[in-house]
């Protein structure tokens, strides 16, 4: 009995091919077609796909060989939207970019959550100028007081989505604050609501939530990759190569994440204050914004810088204590 | 320089990386706080403690970069209206000294990490 693998398909190749070159006998075929049953539709396998070799002793489909397919279905399904140009370049520069991925979004994801917070603020006063709106619907409010609420509600989100604190809002530039939300007065009384508004808010509130995000998925990568190659050594059965892939993967993560998180306070104060001496910006979103810039490459630097770090002194200390 | 040295080096900063984790924690936690509050009419650190306020312990980070800028680049921030003088004059040593040294020596042991692991040719 052979165990079934799977390897990512490096360049845009026909299914038959694989099938050709990969096997021989007529039950192995038929195991080839079941197991890459997420390809069978395709005329071509897109690069960076997963391809399935199953175990042919058998025609039935194994546990391994199920848990391979639905991390393949996955894998297609996600790369489903891709060109062959995005595909490719994924796969050549996969190591790179998952390095970006998990260090570079420990800065991007606490920069970004300032944004965050900023788009949670958006969201606050767009419900109060609804709920100004019904007040003075109810007859809570007269008009003077009415007017004055929402001038002020008005100048306060003027002031939150002045230039590039738009950005993730979805509100479009438009000559007055009245004409972006789509609300008049006199539609408001006969409509009860403001339109677009629950649309907005709930745009608003998706792009803040995705944003926050970033941090834990970095951190996560790390451990997660970090794991998977513990994982790996330990299940070849050597228990050397075991112990080295525990030190080494410790060594990593215990050096590479705090100087990420300490590389992206760096990059932030370096690019902010290189913002106020080449443009002076003014206050809070535009301070934030000059962080995420720093703050990501500073991490992604210290991250990668501190990961290389870690491995090879852990793997020196491996060598010292394993000597003795 | 010997191998041994330059490896000696690297585990130097590495240690160095774990331990400033642990300062950055107690920085972070016990010193931003009275820092934050000793300038508490600075328009920069007033921004970054709004903007990063419920953003937790990576967020801190930003909220210590705006202290660290009032506390290293005063003058500059002065001429924009960003920092009251009086209130960073009146910001005891010992916090100024817990803010900057942390950074400084996380850099410098950052530095020659990474010269030692080019030395080596392992980079």
């Amino acid at each position: 009995m052979s165990a079934p693998y799977a390897f990512i398909n490096a360049g845009k190749q026909s299914l038959s091919w694989y099938r050709e070159s990969l096997l021989v006998g007529g039950t192995a075929r038929v195991k080839f077609d079941r197991v890459n049953a997420h390809l069978r539709t395709r005329l071509a396998v897109m690069p960076g796909e997963l391809i399935i070799v199953g175990d042919d002793s058998t025609t039935m489909c194994t546990m391994e060989e199920q848990m391979l397919m639905a991390y393949a279905r996955d894998v297609s399904q996600t790369m489903f939207a891709s060109n062959e140009a995005s595909a490719h370049l994924q796969t050549e520069n996969y190591d790179f970019l998952q390095g970006i991925m998990t260090y570079g979004s420990i800065g991007v994801g606490s920069a970004t959550s300032a944004w965050s917070t900023h788009l949670n603020g958006v969201q606050d006063t767009l419900s109060s100028v609804n709920t100004t709106y019904q007040q003075w619907r109810n007859g809570t409010f007269t008009k003077d007081q009415f007017v004055a609420q929402r001038k002020m509600l008005f100048r306060t989100l003027d002031g939150q989505l002045r230039g590039i604190g738009r950005w993730g809002t979805g509100l479009k530039n438009n000559s007055s604050i009245k004409k972006m939300l789509g609300i008049s007065s006199k539609r408001f009384t006969r409509t009860g609501e403001i339109p677009d508004y629950v649309k907005n808010v709930k745009r608003i509130n998706n792009v803040a939530r995705n944003l926050s995000a970033g941090t834990m998925v970095g951190v996560a990568l790390d451990v997660g990759a970090g794991a998977f190659e513990i994982r790996e050594a330990c299940s070849t059965g050597r228990e050397q190569a075991c112990t080295r892939a525990k030190f080494v993967e410790a060594g990593k993560m215990m050096v590479g994440l705090p100087l990420a998180g300490k590389g992206g306070g760096l990059g932030a104060k370096a690019a902010t204050s290189l913002c106020f001496r080449m443009a002076g910006p003014t206050r809070g979103v535009s301070l934030a914004v000059c962080g995420i810039a720093g703050g990501a490459a500073g991490a992604w630097a210290g991250g990668t810088g501190g990961s290389k770090l870690g491995e090879l002194g852990a793997a020196w200390l491996y060598e010292l204590t394993g000597d003795e | 320089m010997s191998d041994s040295f330059l490896q000696g080096l690297v585990i130097v900063s590495c240690v160095v990386a774990i331990i400033g984790f642990g300062v950055d924690v107690y920085v972070k936690y016990r010193v931003l706080p009275s820092a934050e509050e000793l300038l508490a009419n600075c328009p920069v650190v007033i921004d970054a403690k709004k903007s990063w306020d419920h953003s937790g312990f990576i967020g801190r980070r930003y909220r210590l970069v705006a202290v660290n800028l009032a506390l290293t680049s005063t003058e500059l921030l002065h001429s924009q209206g960003l920092v009251n003088m009086d209130e960073v004059q009146r910001i005891p040593i010992n916090l100024r000294r817990w803010i900057c040294i942390p950074d400084t020596i996380a850099l410098v042991s950052f530095i020659v990490g990474m010269a030692a692991l080019a030395l080596l040719g392992k980079l």
